[in-house]
């Protein structure tokens, strides 16, 4: 090795000095360009301010939006708006940062995710009425999910896990129910039994998303996603059960009156996402928006009528350019979509 | 079995040709110099890996199914560009230009990733081309491994290597989740490190690193000379005992759902078992050395069997998960480099590139097919357990199969 050139070393070293001189050089360009120009102000209020809680408590008493923001200088705050005049909404101030949330009348999910380090990583915060964290519970894996059943009993979560697809065509979910009353994890839906056509059913690649309760929570409806399909199955939470009621139904959303699902249905693999709406009853399908549209998120009914779901829309980095928008889902109404609430995610309504 | 040995020409050392086990002494430059660009590259590979979830579903905001399947490329091998790779190698004789074009195609992905921008359109092509970059470089850098010492330091020259690239492997997400920490939203600071360690790692690679010569002669089809009787039995063996192995997913996947393990100490488990890995990495090298690479390569097997039966013990939890950890750590530590050493024993050095894919990806095939065997139990039996106690007769009956068919090999403990 001695016969190498000394030139041919030089050059070697000369360019090591050189790709860390640019790597060092544009970490510190970034921390500069960063901190000179913080995104323009969003006004965040004290939800423990004494008069901006007796706004909360007001607002609340009418039917009302919760949601997270996506600005990127209140990313995952907290945002509140009376249903009459959402334009105009309040963002709270928190030391969370939520990926996901579901608020509801009196309490509510935040789920966590520490972006920067590997463990620990995810957790669900249990809030109140106010927004303020009761209690926490670690999560394994990346979170995706959050609902809460009508009567505030029950919570749910679903996270992505990494990494577990080895042999397997499908992605690795893990949901979690909680009991909201004393905070804690009932369980998780992998261990529930599951039956379809009258025969239990089960495989090693089961995966349950999407949960929405029924208006008696201990039912509720999900996504079973085995073998690349996806079922639309409905669960048993005292008999820890599932039942196959229907097939290609992806992330169900029940809407009030427990007649209709709007689901997500994705024509292959790699195509965008396109709201359906079942009716239960004649389990009759319909297409409420046009295909290719990347919804990932789980719609909430405005009404009987019209859903609102998170969607990226426009130039930029997508985590900042969600926003969102209602869509009608009356079988005469046609594929549409409208802006609903710029700058915003994670839609609840409280009615 | 051939005994010319070509890299004894490059030696520049001394060493008693019937002495067996040269221990570090017999590792040459090369190798250190090819485990350096492991390194390199590796920490490159991983600090995008490791970040690359959060990125995709967060930042890019990319549904968890279409991320799927990107992340399905990232833990699924390149086994046919890995062969192609190979007889390409013993075709054209250019260890280092083709392991070369494989660590510039991971770069290249890195490339790709910064002058994309914020958009998931390029994700899974680059992630592709990264995999499709490592899947090239295997074949031409184990056999310029095996070219670069002598056969009495087989097995040590693969354990230095190996524990250099585990390095590697887990140097990356440490460094990737400190950028994150330090600059907010910083992946485009993490691709442009990436890209600088990767681009160091090639320029070793050119500079440092010799193809020995005296490994001039060409062969026009590899394949067709290569099946003597010992290459047949060791190809055989990769393939029987890789369908008696669960995949550290499902051994992972066992342990939380049937266990119940705190699936929350998940991450913890994917440092402990690489960090005994690359612990035991040499250490086992030079047994292999000492008392033969196929004797190693079965105590390495008896600890997975020993995961099998942990497994399906009645002991505490976390006395399961922690013996798990150790022993798959040393699973890999006792098969991975000692399994190239044993087939580059076998091989003249103008197949060796053809021969150690070949094995490769005979493993690899078996390992799929076990992992499909497995899920597929865990179907019809339910718990994960009885698939788990279905395999410990299943890896037993290899055992037994595998120590019949090299026999010969094991008594006469040469390699």
């Amino acid at each position: 090795m001695s016969a190498l050139p000394r030139l041919r070393i030089a050059v070697f070293w000369l360019f090591v000095a050189a790709c860390t001189a640019a790597a060092i050089g544009y970490a510190r360009w970034r921390i500069a360009v960063t901190t000179q120009s913080p995104p323009a102000g969003t006004l965040l209020f004290n939800p423990n301010d004494s008069r901006v809680a007796a706004t909360i408590d007001a607002t609340r008493a009418r039917p009302h939006l919760l949601f997270l923001s996506s600005h990127a200088d209140a990313f995952g705050k907290i945002g509140l708006a009376p249903l009459d005049a959402v334009g105009s909404p309040l963002i709270f101030q928190s030391q969370l940062d939520c990926e996901r949330a579901y608020l509801a009348r009196t309490t509510g999910l935040c789920l966590v995710l520490n972006r920067d380090s590997m463990t620990p990583r995810a957790f669900v915060y249990f809030l109140d009425a106010r927004f303020q964290p009761l209690s926490r519970l670690p999560l394994a894996g990346l979170p995706i999910r959050a609902r809460v059943s009508r009567d505030e009993h029950y919570g749910a979560s679903t996270v992505f896990v990494s990494g577990e697809n080895y042999a397997s065509e499908d992605f690795t979910t893990r949901t979690t129910i909680f009991d909201l009353t004393t905070r804690s994890a009932v369980i998780d839906l992998e261990r529930f039994t599951v039956e379809r056509d009258g025969k239990p059913f089960h495989a090693a690649d089961f995966n349950f998303w999407g949960v929405t309760f029924r208006s008696d929570s201990d039912r509720f409806l999900a996504t079973l996603g085995t073998g690349g399909k996806r079922y639309l199955v409905e669960g048993d939470l005292q008999r820890r059960h599932f039942r196959v009621i229907g097939n290609d139904v992806e992330c169900p959303s029940l809407s009030p009156n427990d007649k209709l699902v709007v689901f997500k249905r994705q024509r292959t693999r790699l195509a965008g996402w396109q709201l359906w709406a079942m009716d239960l009853d004649s389990s009759e399908t319909w297409p409420i928006t046009e295909d290719r549209q990347d919804v990932d998120d789980q719609v909430e009914w405005l009404d009987n009528d019209r859903v609102i779901y998170g969607m990226v829309s426009g130039q930029g980095i997508p985590e900042y350019t969600l926003s969102l928008w209602v869509s009608n889902v009356r079988r005469d109404a046609g594929k549409n979509r409208q802006l609903f609430l710029q700058s915003a995610s994670s839609p609840a309504v409280v009615r | 079995m051939y005994q010319s040995e070509i890299a004894s020409d490059l030696r520049r050392r001394t060493s008693d040709p019937h002495a067996r086990g040269a221990g570090l002494r017999g590792v040459s430059r090369n190798v250190w110099f090819l485990g350096l660009t492991s390194l390199l590259t590796d920490t490159s590979s991983e600090m995008v890996s490791a970040v690359l979830p959060v990125y995709a579903l967060y930042f890019l905001h990319l549904t968890p199914a279409a991320f799927g399947i990107i992340d399905g490329l990232q833990q699924g091998g390149a086994s046919v560009v890995k062969l192609a790779s190979g007889l390409l190698t013993d075709r054209t004789r250019r260890y280092k230009g083709i392991a070369g074009s494989g660590y510039l195609a991971s770069a290249l992905s890195r490339l790709g990733l910064l002058a994309g921008g914020p958009s998931s359109t390029w994700l899974a092509p680059l992630v592709a081309l990264d995999r499709a970059g490592k899947g090239v470089r295997t074949a031409p850098r184990d056999a310029l491994i095996s070219l670069s010492v002598d056969r009495t330091a087989f097995a040590v020259a693969f354990g230095v290597h190996r524990t250099l690239d585990t390095i590697g492997a887990l140097l990356g997400p440490l460094l990737g989740f400190f950028i994150l920490r330090k600059i907010r939203d910083g992946y485009d600071v993490i691709f442009v490190a990436s890209l600088a360690l990767a681009a160091i790692g090639v320029a070793v690679l050119i500079t440092f690193v010799r193809t020995p010569p005296g490994t001039a002669s060409t062969v026009a089809a590899p394949l067709a000379e290569m099946w003597t009787p010992s290459f047949t039995r060791i190809a055989a063996s990769a393939a029987i005992l890789g369908m008696a192995t669960i995949s550290d997913t499902f051994i992972y996947l066992t342990l939380q759902r049937n266990l119940g393990f705190d699936t929350t100490l998940l991450p913890l488990l994917y440092i402990a078992t690489p960090s005994v890995y690359l612990v035991l990495s040499i250490p086992f090298g030079r047994i292999a050395d000492r008392v033969g690479t196929m004797r190693v390569i079965l105590i390495g097997y008896g600890a997975m069997l020993a995961i099998y039966f942990i497994l399906t013990s009645s002991l505490p939890v976390t006395i399961i998960g922690a013996a798990t950890v150790m022993l798959l750590g040393m699973f890999y530590a006792a098969t991975d480099g000692v399994f190239a050493a044993l087939t580059s024993a076998q091989l003249a050095p103008e197949r060796r590139a053809t021969g150690l894919a070949l094995v490769g990806t005979l493993n690899d095939v078996g390992r799929l097919l076990a992992s499909v065997g497995f899920g597929w139990l865990w179907t019809i039996h339910g718990p994960a357990a009885s698939a788990v106690r279905e395999f410990q007769g299943i890896l037993i009956a290899a055992l037994a199969l595998v120590t019949a068919l090299v026999w010969p090999m094991l008594k006469r403990s040469t390699t």
